[in-house]
């Protein structure tokens, strides 16, 4: 650590945010390595050191020989004021030293509203933040993450992006890197060569040209890039690269506990998922893999808990085995399994009652819509005969608190749906004085969330329109109306942030603009309540000539070009269009196990879909 | 189940680590380290662990002690070796002992303070000790609710001394570090600012060891 960072760690809040050292971080001789990789988050370092995808990449970078990958968050506010203030740039935590001198700076873009925090981030570090200010080779700046699917907004900012999972795309992108570097290549050439590895898109290799009402009239490749981009997937869970080690912060931190993968991909395909579709075909791991990745994290961290992660839990096909097998030995241990993502139609009572072995967490479902017809709209497929049901359990199993996640602003909701939420939520409260099991003397907390609905790419529902805020706000309203009993207590998102992201979501090259004049009148960590500066940004919007309505509010044409359709996900563009068109029907899908639908994603995997349904259309 | 006192220093950048953070840290140490740990007996069962002294934040300690209950079937040596292997870098356990003396009976602690060299800064330093205005403002409680409070920090220094090597100017001083009154460095350091009228930032701050009343070092 450098003595002028160490001068002013005293005056800043959680220090220890900013000095590494934490236990399995990665030490290496800088003059034994050919490329230094800063990772960046660009959020705080409690959000970041949660986030699986950032510890999966750190470890894989540093499983090489020739290259050495740090950590790098965004500082707080009181510490970014300081560095600008003493000239210090932005450094990576193991070494201290400045990222602006490294090879490679990789940003995992998890959400949109991260996107000022990009920039600053680029900027505290000494860069110019517009991809094309910055002639030299290195550092190089890529991206990749959920948002990468979209990335057009940050086209000008970032070299390039990385569609799909990361794992082998990452070496393949500095295999090259390295090549290049020493053969002494521009950036250009680099660019130029990285576009033809599988997964890479580089924005300024595509030209786009727009109609005269706004919308995309074509995008063009140039240099030989692909005319489309296809995203890159891992074909065999079991034998993709997995860390043995965490680095182990020293600060309490959102998720501060041993996580791994149980499958990637969703059967399900509720038509306003996003990580759904991004995410298919479905890969699972096997039991005996998960087992030793678990007590391989456990060994070498100390932690006390183990998360198990996918999209869908209970829909991972040998759950009750794998529980077995980790209880077997985690429970003598000490340490507590927890299983997020469970479904209300696929809770059996033995999985109750395994979960009951180990330390009881919270309880949390997501019926995401009130009433049945909006439901099936979504394709949720979740009846609220379920939701009682699994309610009750719980409540025999000794719960006494209940988390229910709604949405509000879905396509065709109408009041009426909106008073379901505070119906259903009734009901379970309900549930639990009928129920003559419920645990003596206490009482029910019904915890209803209501976030507001923002349209992505590549779901059925990419087409339609935002409620606008003023539409949000009067369910919100509604909602808060409908209930009458003290029992549930309400949460809602913000909408304002609501609305930005679903601009940012579906929006195209011309909003970078506005993305570099917010930040530079001080937008930043705009996801948090307290930072989001929404009248700079609209402000901002007017000053650039941009309706921000157009990308949120609007709702598309099947016709339309959309900014993202030279990006391939493996998702077919008519089974999209087909689901959006049952959605207005309220004609529900079945789940991929029950029958294949034909999404296209198995494509991508040679064929192969772990959903294993036996109609599986090739 | 036996209880054994564990010595360790915290040294180098887990010295901004707070107190909190190094509890949670040793505990996962513990754990990795495979030590037959004690857990208490009951709906949520939890090993005992017992830090005497919290660390102010910022500062090194040298001979920090935690208490922790094992089942008796681990030597002393054993512990000390197993927990080595799995400490990150900086924190280090030195010894490990029974605990001689109780909690209450801490009474106060050693510092080292190291300043960067500068001209006449023993002399200035010293008549500020001297000064018996040495004042710092603290957080503390007032009637009951939190309060930003005054504090003469002068008749709380139990004693000091200052010299100067070749690559700093070091003030050793005694502070109270008990159960009942506490005096973090920090606070001298902000008295002794506001008295200098400057604003120095030590190169380290080193917490040498704990002592009872009499000034007899904490075993």
């Amino acid at each position: 650590m450098k003595r002028e960072v160490e001068k002013i760690l005293g005056s800043v809040q959680k220090p220890a945010r900013y000095t590494g050292g934490e236990l399995n971080e990665v030490i290496k001789n800088k003059d034994e390595v050919d490329l230094r990789y800063a990772f960046c988050f660009p959020d705080t370092y409690e959000i970041g050191m949660s986030n699986l995808g950032m510890k999966i990449l750190y470890s894989l970078i540093n499983a090489r020989k020739d290259a050495w990958c740090e950590r790098v968050f965004a500082p707080d506010v009181d510490m970014e004021d300081i560095m600008r203030e003493r000239n210090i740039p932005l450094f990576a935590l193991e070494s201290g030293d400045y990222i602006k001198d490294f090879d490679a700076i990789g940003f995992s873009l998890s959400y949109e509203l991260c996107y000022s925090n990009l920039l600053n981030m680029l900027d505290l570090a000494g860069l110019p933040v517009l991809s094309k200010d910055r002639h030299d080779l290195t550092p190089i700046v890529m991206a990749g993450g959920a948002c990468a699917c979209n990335p057009e907004p940050m086209a000008d900012f970032v070299d390039f992006f990385q569609l799909g999972d990361g794992e082998e795309m990452m070496n393949d992108v500095l295999d090259l890197l390295k090549e290049c570097k020493k053969n002494g290549e521009s950036k250009q050439d680099f660019l130029k060569k990285a576009a033809q590895i599988q997964g890479v898109y580089v924005p300024s290799l595509y030209d786009v040209e727009y109609n005269e009402d706004g919308t995309v009239k074509c995008v063009t490749p140039k240099e030989n890039a692909p005319i489309k981009v296809t995203k890159r997937i891992i074909s065999d869970m079991d034998k993709v690269f997995y860390p043995d080690k965490f680095v182990v912060p020293f600060i309490d931190v959102v998720h501060d506990r041993v996580v791994t993968e149980i499958f990637r991909g969703c059967t399900r395909g509720c038509r306003f998922c996003q990580a759904c579709f991004l995410n298919r075909p479905i890969r699972e791991k096997s039991v005996d893999v998960i087992n030793e990745d678990c007590k391989k994290l456990c060994d070498s961290s100390g932690y006390d808990e183990i998360s198990l992660c996918s999209l869908s839990s209970s829909d991972y096909s040998k759950l009750p085995e794998l529980l077995s097998e980790l209880l077997s030995w985690a429970t003598e241990d000490k340490i507590n399994v927890a299983l997020p993502s469970l479904r209300v139609d696929n809770f059996p009572e033995e999985l109750i009652k395994k979960l009951n072995e180990v330390r009881r967490s919270g309880l949390t479902f997501a019926p995401e819509a009130g009433t049945q017809r909006l439901r099936d709209v979504i394709n949720k497929n979740v009846t609220e005969a379920e939701v009682l049901e699994t309610s009750k359990k719980a409540f025999s199993g000794g719960w006494t608190a209940v988390k229910l996640y709604f949405m509000l602003g879905l396509p065709t909701e109408t009041m009426e749906d909106v008073e379901g939420i505070a119906s259903l939520a009734q009901k379970v409260v309900n549930a639990f004085y009928y129920n003559p099991d419920k645990p003596k003397g206490k009482g029910v907390n019904v915890s209803v969330s209501a976030s507001s609905f923002v349209p992505k790419p590549f779901t059925p529902f990419q087409w339609e329109a935002q409620d606008t805020p003023e539409m949000l706000e009067a369910k919100q309203e509604h909602l808060k109306e409908s209930v009458t009993t003290k029992k549930v207590t309400l949460k809602f998102h913000k909408i304002p942030i609501s609305f930005l992201e679903g601009v940012f979501a579906r929006g195209d090259r011309k909003l970078g603009e506005v993305i570099l004049k917010a930040w530079q009148k001080g937008c930043k960590f705009d996801s948090w309540d307290d930072h989001f500066k929404f009248d700079t940004w609209m402000e901002t919007f007017k000053e650039c000539g941009i309706d921000p309505a157009f990308y949120a509010s609007r709702k598309r044409d099947f016709s339309e070009v959309l900014p993202w359709d030279h990006l391939d996900y493996g998702i077919r563009r008519e089974y999209l269009e087909n689901e959006c068109k049952k959605a207005y029907e309220a004609a529900t899908t079945p789940q991929c196990r029950e029958k294949c639908s034909a999404c296209g994603a198995n494509k991508l995997n040679g064929g192969k879909c772990d959903a294993m349904c036996k109609n599986m259309v090739q | 189940m036996r209880c054994v006192r564990i010595w360790f220093s915290k040294q180098g950048r887990v010295k901004y680590v707070s107190h909190l953070d190094i509890m949670r840290c040793m505990t996962r140490a513990v754990r990795r380290a495979n030590i037959p740990l004690w857990y208490t007996e009951g709906f949520n069962p939890h090993p005992y662990l017992n830090f005497l002294q919290p660390m102010p934040l910022g500062v090194e300690g040298l001979n920090e002690p935690l208490d922790i209950r094992i089942e008796d079937e681990i030597t002393d040596a054993d512990i000390m070796a197993s927990l080595n292997n799995v400490l990150p870098v900086g924190i280090k356990v030195t010894r490990v002992t029974e605990p001689y003396m109780k909690s209450n009976d801490l009474a106060f602690a050693e510092y080292e303070i190291y300043f960067e060299k500068e001209e006449n800064l023993v002399s200035k330093l010293d008549n500020a000790m001297q000064s018996g205005e040495l004042v710092c403002e603290k957080m503390g409680k007032v009637n009951g609710r939190k309060r930003v409070k005054e504090v003469n920090v002068s008749e709380n220094i139990k004693k000091y001394s200052l010299s100067e090597n070749d690559d700093a100017v070091i003030m050793n001083v005694v502070l109270p570090g008990g159960n009942t009154k506490n005096v973090n460095p920090m606070n001298l350091l902000d008295a002794l600012n506001k008295y200098l009228e400057s604003d120095i930032v030590p190169l380290n701050i080193v917490r040498l060891r704990l002592l009872d009343d009499k000034l007899i070092p904490f075993e």
